[in-house]
């Protein structure tokens, strides 16, 4: 057994509250919220917060609404919330898919959407959909407010560009995502209370011909950060959507990857799940798109 | 650095319970060790087997990983409050009928895990059990009579006309 390093507990009952109390301790606090990533790092000390900032139960971030088409996501909005929202099932496929298969049913009932892009971990299983689907984040912070891509949220393994006194506060997916099929697979040791050893989403627009008006793809623990597969994408674009194209894609998605050997899976091995999850995924996708 | 001191107030299986925690100390090791109420178990302490299993609010959650000063104003239920006095809860009744535990290590949060579910949808399919137990690892019994268990104990639920705990 081991302790957790002493620490202070602080609950805002706002998010401006919240945003004052990381200035003040810049660089010395950090947030919580469900703490599935967070506490596992305190107890193996890899991280030694001084105070923590507790937002999981600000309501002003928990929230899955349409906006104009789109879908606006708070941050403390826990992933079982996604996994049984409707909204997301119908406008955000492959987040809806990745939000199921994240940890487990314990896991899902206290990470949230923001954590788990915050945690920055390469095989965030949050990462590809919400990149695939052009997702932005709102940061706040007592200075103002930004939006970042997501794609351009990570600096590196557990790492974003979100300076100490930030905050996540939403996710926007815009609404040309989600008229789109997407889909999202996940390859792991097992089925369920597994990082991911690779995983996928694509985002796809069908032209009437059946030709790839637009194409998204992302990996995710093939990188030292969740990547897109821009290569795969632009050899994609305006091809015929069939088998064979989306092989030779998926090839190239492949060599778009740079996977590392870890205890896991070998480099090589993942190299080659990146091109069978992606044509798998590119298929579904289609499938998916047939059927709308 | 000294932790911060919180006093928190709670409902514990039915019950409320009014204590003081230091904001590292886990529900985990509140519940077992401020509180005795050592039917949770630490396992991996890093939310991967699912043996420290309580229900927050009807939902299953790893005690390792939340924060005791989290619980304040909430409701947890642990596997001390499945049964009601001497009367079992149908779930221990069929894992005892079906001989789902070996060592009995995993089955607090197992049954913890598969109350939840059985509260949610009293009519689960194998698969809806599976994916129900799926952050609950057991080292032992290969799961197959912990699932035939988990379904038995449905049909003991809906045969005495629903709610019991």
């Amino acid at each position: 057994m081991k302790a957790l390093k002493p620490f202070a507990y602080l609950a805002p009952s706002s998010v401006e509250e919240s945003l004052k109390m990381l200035a003040e301790y810049s660089g010395r606090a950090k947030v919580i919220a469900g703490g599935t990533d967070l506490i596992v790092n305190i107890r193996a000390e890899t991280v030694t917060p001084e105070v923590l900032v507790d937002i999981e139960r600000l309501e002003e971030l928990r929230f899955i609404r349409v906006d104009q088409g789109g879908l606006r996501i708070g941050a403390a909005t826990k992933i079982a919330e996604l996994e049984r929202s409707e909204l997301v099932r119908e406008m955000a496929p492959a987040l809806h898919q990745a939000a199921g298969q994240v940890g487990a049913v314990q896991t899902r009932n206290l990470a949230t959407i923001a954590g788990n892009l915050a945690s920055a971990v390469p095989s965030a299983d949050m990462a590809p959909p919400l990149i695939a689907l052009d997702a932005e984040v709102v940061v706040r912070s007592t200075a103002g407010s930004r939006t970042i891509k997501v794609e351009s949220l990570f600096a590196g393994p557990k790492a974003t560009v979100l300076k100490p006194d930030e905050l996540i506060t939403e996710i926007i997916i815009p609404a040309a995502s989600c008229k789109d099929p997407s889909c999202f697979l996940k390859l792991g040791r097992r089925k369920a209370l597994t990082l991911a050893i690779v995983n996928t989403a694509v985002r796809l627009r069908l032209g009437t011909e059946g030709n790839v008006e637009d194409v998204r793809i992302a990996l995710g623990a093939v990188a030292p950060t969740p990547i897109r597969a821009r290569s795969a994408e632009a050899w994609l674009l305006g091809r015929k959507a069939n088998a064979e194209n989306f092989d030779i894609a998926a090839e190239k998605a492949a060599q778009d990857s740079k996977p590392i050997t870890d205890f896991r899976a070998g480099a090589e091995y993942r190299r080659k799940m990146v091109r069978v999850l992606t044509r798998r995924a590119l298929s579904l996708a289609s499938e998916a798109g047939e059927r709308c | 650095m000294e932790a911060s001191v919180h006093s928190i107030e709670f409902v514990l299986n039915g019950t409320t319970v009014k204590t003081t925690v230091k904001a590292n100390d886990t529900l985990l090791n509140v519940l077992r060790a401020q509180l005795g109420y050592t039917g949770t178990k630490r396992g991996c302490e890093t939310g991967e087997c699912g043996a420290c299993t309580v229900l927050l609010d009807d939902k299953p959650v790893n005690a390792c990983l939340v924060l005791a000063v989290k619980v304040n104003g909430r409701r947890v239920q642990t596997v001390e409050g499945l049964a009601r006095g001497a009367e079992l809860h149908p779930l221990q009744k069929a894992f005892i009928e079906e001989g789902a535990l070996q060592c009995g290590f995993c089955g607090p949060g197992m049954l913890m895990s598969a109350k939840a579910l059985l509260d949610e949808n009293p009519n689960p399919t194998e698969e809806d059990v599976r994916r129900g137990i799926s952050g609950n690892i057991c080292r032992c019994t290969g799961y197959a009579k912990i699932v035939k268990a988990v379904l038995k104990a449905a049909k003991m639920m809906a045969a005495s006309g629903g709610e019991t705990a």
